[in-house]
């Protein structure tokens, strides 16, 4: 028995020691760096992007230091939950779903969600880049694929239509490649650079579903911290504000890639 | 010579295969927009040999007191024992991943994703490193100790030439199996976003969108570091053993 007393002893030892909580005056910023130019990696894996440079922005606005913490996009509600980041600035759209679990920022962004079709599919139902939104949804027996947990799923998915669930953006680019499904539904620049890697078995429809707003995400019930991001959101706007300066900076990169600068995003 | 020609041939047929699947997809394959990431590849390939060592080592020492556990008086080390494997091997190692790191790390006060990550595969291969000792000494029997005793061997001579041996012999193969098979679950820390291989492939897709390239690299890179491994292990196991 006693070595029964000295484990336990040992365990809650462990528990008390380990259960103080780092209380620092750091921002922890969450986003998943896999969705460039707005949340990426240069070559030696540091944080780069436009999201980056908003989260640096808001962390000098509140005079704290910033941390950028790498999270995947499903795990990034889960962290905010566990307390393990205070903020995500992960170019997330404010849905009713996510509102239930989290507190939204007002848009700082309205990404226009437009569509990836496979070229025969497209071919078949007579859809080119100029077809409407209603001609996608009027055909029947349309396959979808979108990402789990993202809009590309939730957005069919609010027309009743089936959605095939893809872990990451690889596998449901691909399936919309090799003609496993026929639409996928992304924000303009992972669809523009899907199709730019697939030039011959894809087609871009530009006409967009919806321009979903996309505003930072926080505990729910951490108002202190959404009024301050909201003041922020609002100073965004100045002449010399944030989005100029970020225009001035990505405007090259978005107009090389899409053909669209950053006011494509900032106007709903 | 035959045997080696005969082998020639299979890794030939395999080679074949590869080389069909990887014409039927893009038409113009080219893993050459992955060049400017080398480095970060590079850093990854690192980081899953590293987190295999780390966990290979750390369920080798937490696996032996497990198994001192399991054979020890204390019944209820025997109970924790077997309560934790089942609970281990009924738990897939995502699911696991994701636990420790989201879960009980917070729990505990600490957000080291990385650090959970590392402890996660550890205890993940925890029990399976405990069966390993217990077939592994329960192949010495009681007659061989006497006889060592009976001609005063020294304890270095009884590991050295009686024990080790045989253990060795009978440890190896399941150890190369469990070490690959760390190897393998190591890419399930991408979902912590972890820069280990599969992440780092991830990363490198998202901006250059040669998704197909891509999988092929990392199916090669995958192999390049298990096969050798798996090779080296052979050599070790005809050299030590009997």
């Amino acid at each position: 028995m006693k070595k029964v007393f000295t484990i336990f002893t040992l365990f809650i030892l462990i528990i008390l020691l380990s259960s103080c909580k780092p209380n620092d005056n750091v921002l922890r910023v969450g986003m998943d760096l896999k969705y460039p130019p707005f949340e990426t990696v240069d070559l030696s894996n540091n944080p780069e992007g436009i999201s980056v440079d908003i989260a640096y922005a808001l962390g000098e606005y509140l005079g704290r230091e910033v941390e950028i913490v790498n999270t995947d996009f499903g795990s990034i509600i889960p962290a905010i939950q566990s307390g393990e980041i205070d903020i995500a600035i992960a170019s997330m759209s404010i849905t009713e779903e996510r509102l239930e679990v989290v507190d939204f920022t007002n848009p700082y962004f309205y990404f226009k969600i437009i569509s990836l079709v496979n070229q025969d599919f497209a071919t078949e139902n007579g859809l080119t880049s100029d077809s409407t939104v209603d001609d996608l949804l009027a055909i029947d027996g349309a396959r979808f694929v979108g990402i789990a947990s993202q809009v590309s799923s939730s957005i069919p998915e609010s027309y009743g239509k089936n959605v095939i669930q893809a872990t990451d953006l690889g596998t449901a680019v691909e399936s919309v490649s090799q003609g496993t499904a026929d639409i996928l539904l992304m924000s303009a620049n992972p669809v523009v650079d899907g199709y730019k890697a697939n030039p011959t078995t894809t087609l871009v429809v530009w006409d967009s579903f919806v321009a979903s707003p996309i505003g930072m995400a926080v505990k729910k019930g951490n108002s202190e911290l959404v009024n301050q991001a909201n003041q922020f959101i609002e100073s965004l706007n100045q002449t010399g504000g944030l989005y100029e300066i970020l225009a001035n900076k990505w405007n090259p990169i978005l107009l090389e890639n899409l053909g669209k600068g950053l006011d494509f995003y900032i106007n709903a | 010579m035959r045997k080696t020609s005969a082998y020639a041939l299979a890794i030939l047929t395999v080679l074949a295969l590869i080389f069909f699947v990887v014409t039927q997809q893009a038409d113009d394959f080219s893993v050459a927009s992955f060049k400017p990431y080398q480095s970060l590849i590079a850093s990854a390939i690192g980081n899953t040999i590293l987190v295999s060592m780390v966990a290979l080592l750390g369920s080798l020492i937490l696996g032996f007191i497990f198994y001192l556990f399991s054979i020890s008086k204390v019944k209820y080390l025997n109970a924790i024992t077997d309560v934790f494997t089942e609970i281990i091997y009924g738990t897939p190692l995502l699911v696991l991943v994701v636990i420790t790191a989201f879960l009980i790390g917070p729990a505990f006060g600490t957000y080291n994703r990385n650090l959970m990550g590392y402890i996660a595969l550890i205890i993940y291969m925890t029990p399976y490193m405990k069966n390993v000792y217990q077939s592994g000494f329960s192949s010495i029997s009681r007659d061989q100790y006497m006889t060592m005793d009976l001609f005063g061997f020294t304890p270095y001579q009884r590991y050295r030439y009686i024990i080790i041996p045989q253990v060795v012999r009978i440890l190896m193969p399941p150890m190369m199996n469990n070490l690959s098979m760390i190897i393998k679950g190591s890419a399930l820390l991408n979902v912590l976003s972890y820069n280990e291989l599969y992440y780092a492939i991830r990363v490198a897709q998202s901006q250059t969108f040669r998704f197909v390239e891509g999988y092929v690299l990392m199916w090669i890179l995958y192999l390049m570091i298990t096969i050798p491994l798996s090779q080296a292990a052979k050599i070790i196991e005809r050299k030590w053993a009997l």
